[in-house]
């Protein structure tokens, strides 16, 4: 194992590490960096990059040490390399940049008075005479691609903009006309002020990254040819970028005002300081040549003298222990289910991927709370990591995550997640994959929930199939587009018939020792959205007074359940995954109005009392509630409305409000279901 | 690469006539300004002195180390900065290394002879370069125009680097250089102490903080254990934040504690440097005999100071001072005997070294 460190710990100190960590990977070398090293405070994009590579070294067997910008050494970075106390065949290098020798062999001798041994060190004076950006604090190598690049339709051209381009808000229109040309899609990298102004202007549809946002060789994997403009080239990840870009066998472009990138020596194309003449330029040579030219470059020997090969040479790492070839498995489709209030996420998916006729090389990874269920269905089910109180901060879960997915799924392998959020960790790991990935987006957001965030992400997948509402009004179209897929509402359809119903009516009456007249089922969760104790406490207080009537509060096998909803006479606690066909079994259900529920309800016409339950990532139910209830195929009760609830619930029991609204239900003509499509879409592959 | 033999002492009464130069980089701190400043206040009374500074790339800031600023207001001796020429019979230039940041010595130096006293080791243990030896060498050899240029070791171990060096990576510029045969010494004038008659397992080190000056923390656990009565540690500023790991070790940063306080608290000096870097002379040691302790250390520092200290594995420390406890006379006998060895380090002695060794270099001047 090779340890990196650095001459100095700060941010910049950490991400150079990380870049090299992750080059070294691509060639099979296994380095990690001391998790002590870590900077307090990292921007979200850092913690993804670094997590894989970040390690308590006193549990590993350090093989090699290598450190970077060995030219400027601080007492902290010394004390620590001290505090390792390296096993004795340790070895140990460092590169660096040195002026003169004195400063060379001050770097070697400050290290081995902690070291307690010789290091050999590289100067990249020598090694690497021409690089990219001086002074830098990475080696900045160019190294080949971690993955084979797809095949691309359409040839990517990345404009790098630093933000004293975007200055001239004149040439924001252009980037439009740059990505409506023929056989091309624009993508644009550039700092966080820019992606806002170009997101609020007429290119809005651009799709715009900030410099930090994924890891310079991700850039480099998805980019054709890469455009630099501004006044230098914009810091060490877009040098990176270049270099990985060239060295496989892409193209960059220096429309810089100073040919900074020409100037090094590198093999780049001059191109048009002005973005304005950007198209022309393409058209004329450029794009009929780029794979001609990125060809040549690839094999240039300037890039070859600034190829981590080279560093490789100089240091001679121990070989690599050759991995065994794992035997190329068929491409999987994983289905990555959230798991929002209930278990609705998993349940659609189920549904889905039950109806596709690959099924055996589908797989699940989903939350813990949703892994028995699938695995009941007979899924392979990866779990994930719940988020948690007791994780250091908020989004240490996706972390994890995101290291699991990377585990889990290979190039070729098609991702389907449903969840009204993409997490950090699908969104990346979807782009450094190169995954085929489809969304499951159900609509019907809460206002202010369609913000720019979630939205933006949808251009990572191939397709966006949006299961339908029962009811019209309540599809809205939130992104348009050729990739935008609706489909009928996925539900679970297996409706009892009267003779099944009643068998289990019977089953029910045994189990409980109840000769109930009346049956009652509440769907009201474990209270992960909001509590609805008080709304269960009132009704387990109404039943009591009605015994012939049997009153089941069914909540999924793992969730919390208040003791204050024990020990009520009429009214039982039920953990099960069945809630479908209990509901069925009832006369009237009190349920909140999520996705499944609200749609089982309405194709098995069970009667409702409806409580919606809104929280900041639920969608919103309460509209999704009021159509029906107007429609008189269900009843409302907001949370704060306990004596409402009281007064509906008397209404089923001993009116006949329930049987009323079971005909209406029996008589409404329902859309037809989505859930083979879905399924038809996501084997159909990408979207034609 | 010649040698310079010893010669016959001059006159006294006509070494006044005799022009000698110091060059030295006066913002120098630690042991080396002090050996220079004790230097000056030796050779002042012999011969006519003038002591010219250098300011070099090494250092910034126009600070004069104090105990020369103070051997030179007591001798009445001007510091002349960054003069571009000299010219005297002999020049001194004390420790080539203060040239290791820059390329050229931009000074004219016109001397019947030059010694250029080797402060700094050339050659670490293991035998790469403790600086840029030959860049710092090649400078003093443009700029001098000498009858003979010599350079002169300060101990034993320094002169095995010296050597080492001019027969490794410094045989190229060999012919250009003699080398003294006697060691141009620090001067060690410190007050000496009786030993004490009831010596206990207190163990102390003292250095500069860096990190040179420390060896493993697995030696450190040797040197000073949790079966010490107690150990304290003086400089060991890098170390602060060992302080949990170890409760056993009093640590103090550097001069964090009076020194005559530190030597009260210790009746053993433990002294080991990383093996990696090694003392030139090691004047922490000289003074710790003086003060009346007995000093341990590694077999290399030890050498400069014969059976004065006493050479050993850090493995071996506790057993040995075990025997030093459980035998006091051993002990005193041991003291007395290493000051008695520092006699070889007085200003006398270095007074005989200077007219024996260094004045007769150009007899025929006198």
């Amino acid at each position: 194992m090779i340890l990196l460190e650095s001459g100095i710990q700060d941010l910049r100190s950490f991400d150079a590490k990380y870049q090299l960590a992750r080059q070294l990977a691509v060639y099979g070398y296994r380095a990690v960096i001391d998790d002590a090293t870590a900077p307090e405070t990292l921007p979200g994009a850092m913690k993804y990059e670094a997590i894989p590579y970040l390690a308590n070294i006193s549990d590993i067997n350090i093989e090699h040490m290598l450190l970077i910008g060995a030219e400027a050494i601080s007492d902290d970075t010394l004390a620590g390399l001290r505090d390792h106390r390296f096993a004795p065949l340790t070895r140990a290098s460092a590169i660096g940049r040195f002026g003169d020798t004195q400063s060379s062999i001050s770097a070697q001798a400050k290290l081995a008075y902690v070291l307690g041994f010789e290091p050999e060190v590289h100067d990249l004076t020598n090694l690497q005479p021409n690089p990219m950006l001086q002074p830098s604090l990475a080696p900045l190598l160019a190294s080949k691609a971690k993955e084979q690049k797809r095949d691309q339709r359409q040839t990517q051209i990345f404009l790098i903009l630093p933000k004293e381009v975007l200055e001239d808000e004149s040439i924001l229109p252009y980037l439009t006309v740059l990505d409506q040309m023929s056989g091309v899609e624009c993508r644009v990298i550039t700092a966080g002020i820019g992606k806002d102004q170009i997101k609020t202007s007429p290119s809005a549809s651009t799709r715009v990254f900030g410099f930090s946002e994924l890891f310079p060789a991700t850039f480099a994997s998805m980019a054709d040819i890469a455009v630099f403009y501004g006044p230098n080239i914009p810091g060490e990840r877009m040098a990176s970028l270049a270099l990985d870009l060239m060295r496989q066998g892409g193209m960059v472009i220096d429309s810089t005002e100073t040919g900074a990138l020409l100037e090094t020596g590198a093999p780049v194309v001059r191109g048009p300081t002005d973005i304005r003449s950007l198209a022309m330029f393409l058209q004329g040579s450029i794009l009929v040549n780029r794979k001609a030219i990125g060809a040549e470059a690839a094999e240039h020997p300037w890039i070859r003298e600034n190829s981590l090969e080279r560093l490789l040479e100089a240091i001679s790492f121990k070989k690599p222990k050759k991995q065994k070839i794992r035997k190329p498995r068929e491409p999987r489709t994983i289905f990555f289910p959230t798991n929002g209030v209930g278990l609705g996420h998993a349940q659609r998916c189920a549904l889905v991927a039950r109806q596709m006729k690959t099924s055996k090389n589908v797989a699940f990874t989903a939350f813990p709370s949703c892994v028995p269920m699938l695995q009941s269905y007979g899924f392979d089910c990866l779990p994930l990591v719940q988020k948690s109180e007791f994780h250091s901060s908020n989004g240490s879960n996706d972390l994890l995550n995101y290291l699991r997915l990377g585990h889990t799924l290979d190039l070729g392998d098609r991702l389907v997640f449903d969840g009204g959020y993409v997490f950090d960790s699908v969104y990346r790991t979807i782009l450094e994959k190169q995954l085929s990935a489809i969304w499951i987006r159900r609509g019907l957001f809460q206002p202010g929930q369609t913000g720019r965030t979630p939205l933006e992400r949808e251009s990572v997948f191939e397709k966006v199939i949006v299961p339908a509402e029962v009811f019209e009004e309540l599809n809205t179209n939130y992104t348009y587009s050729d990739h935008v897929y609706h489909v009928g509402p996925i539900v679970q359809q297996n409706e009892l018939k009267t003779k099944d119903r009643n068998k289990l009516r019977a089953r029910i009456k045994t189990l409980f020792k109840s000769p109930f007249k009346k049956l009652v089922v509440t769907l009201l969760g474990g209270g992960e959205a909001a509590d609805r104790t008080a709304q269960m406490q009132s009704l387990c207080s109404q039943f009591a007074a009605h015994p012939d009537c049997l009153h089941l509060i069914v909540v999924w096998p793992n969730a919390k359940i208040s003791s204050s909803l024990m020990g009520w006479p009429n009214s039982h606690i039920v953990r099960s995954m069945r809630a479908a066909e209990l509901s069925q079994a009832a006369d009237f259900i009190v349920s909140a109005t999520g996705y499944n529920s609200f749609n089982e309800a309405m194709y098995h016409a069970v009667p409702a009392i409806f409580i919606p339950q809104m929280a900041p990532y639920t969608d919103d139910q309460e509209r999704r509630a009021r159509a029906a209830t107007e429609r008189d195929l269900s009843v409302m009760v907001l949370s704060n409305e306990l004596l409402l609830l009281q007064r509906e619930v008397s209404a089923f029991l001993e009116g006949d409000k329930a049987n009323a609204i079971r005909k209406n239900l029996k008589a409404l003509r329902l859309p037809e279901t989505g859930t083979k499509a879905a399924a038809k879409l996501i084997e159909a592959g990408p979207s034609k | 690469m010649g040698s310079v033999q010893k010669s016959a002492p001059v006159r006294q009464s006509k070494l006044s006539d005799v022009s000698v130069a110091y060059i030295i980089e006066p913002r120098f701190s630690g042991g080396t300004s002090t050996a220079v400043a004790q230097e000056l206040r030796a050779v002042a009374p012999l011969v006519n002195l003038r002591v010219f500074g250098v300011s070099s790339k090494t250092f910034k800031g126009d600070g004069v180390a104090p105990k020369l600023e103070a051997a030179l207001l007591d001798l009445g001796l001007s510091l002349e900065w960054d003069p571009p020429k000299i010219s005297a019979d002999i020049v001194v230039l004390h420790n080539p290394a203060f040239l290791k940041f820059q390329t050229e010595l931009p000074i004219s130096i016109v001397a019947d002879h030059l010694y250029v006293v080797t402060h700094e080791n050339f050659l670490r243990p293991g035998g790469n370069p403790s600086f840029d030896v030959t860049s710092c060498l090649d400078q003093i050899d443009r700029a001098v125009f000498a009858k003979a240029k010599v350079v002169a070791p300060i101990s034993t171990y320094n002169r095995d680097t010296v050597a080492q060096w001019f027969s490794g990576e410094g045989a190229r510029v060999a012919n250009n250089w003699n080398v003294l045969s006697e060691n141009w010494f620090n001067i060690c004038e410190f007050e000496l102490h009786s030993p004490t008659a009831k010596p206990a397992d207190r163990r102390g080190r003292l250095s500069r903080p860096g990190f040179e000056k420390f060896p493993s923390i697995e030696s450190l656990e040797h040197c000073f254990p949790a079966t010490a009565q107690s150990n304290i540690l003086l400089g060991a500023n890098n170390y602060t934040n060992s302080a949990n790991e170890f409760p056993h070790w009093r640590i103090f940063p550097f001069q964090g504690l009076e020194v005559d306080e530190f030597f009260r608290e210790i009746d053993f000096m433990v002294y080991y440097t990383s093996p990696t870097w090694r003392e030139s002379f090691g004047r922490v040691l000289a003074e710790a005999i003086a003060a009346g302790k007995v000093v341990i250390s590694d077999h290399g520092t030890a050498l400069n100071f014969g059976k004065s200290v006493v050479a050993l594995e850090p493995e071996d420390v506790s057993s040995v001072i075990e025997k030093f406890v459980n035998n006091p006379e051993s002990y005193a006998k041991h003291v007395r005997k290493a000051q008695e060895y520092l006699k070889q380090f007085s200003s006398s002695a270095f007074e005989v070294f200077f007219c024996s060794q260094v004045i007769p270099m150009r007899q025929g001047a006198l």
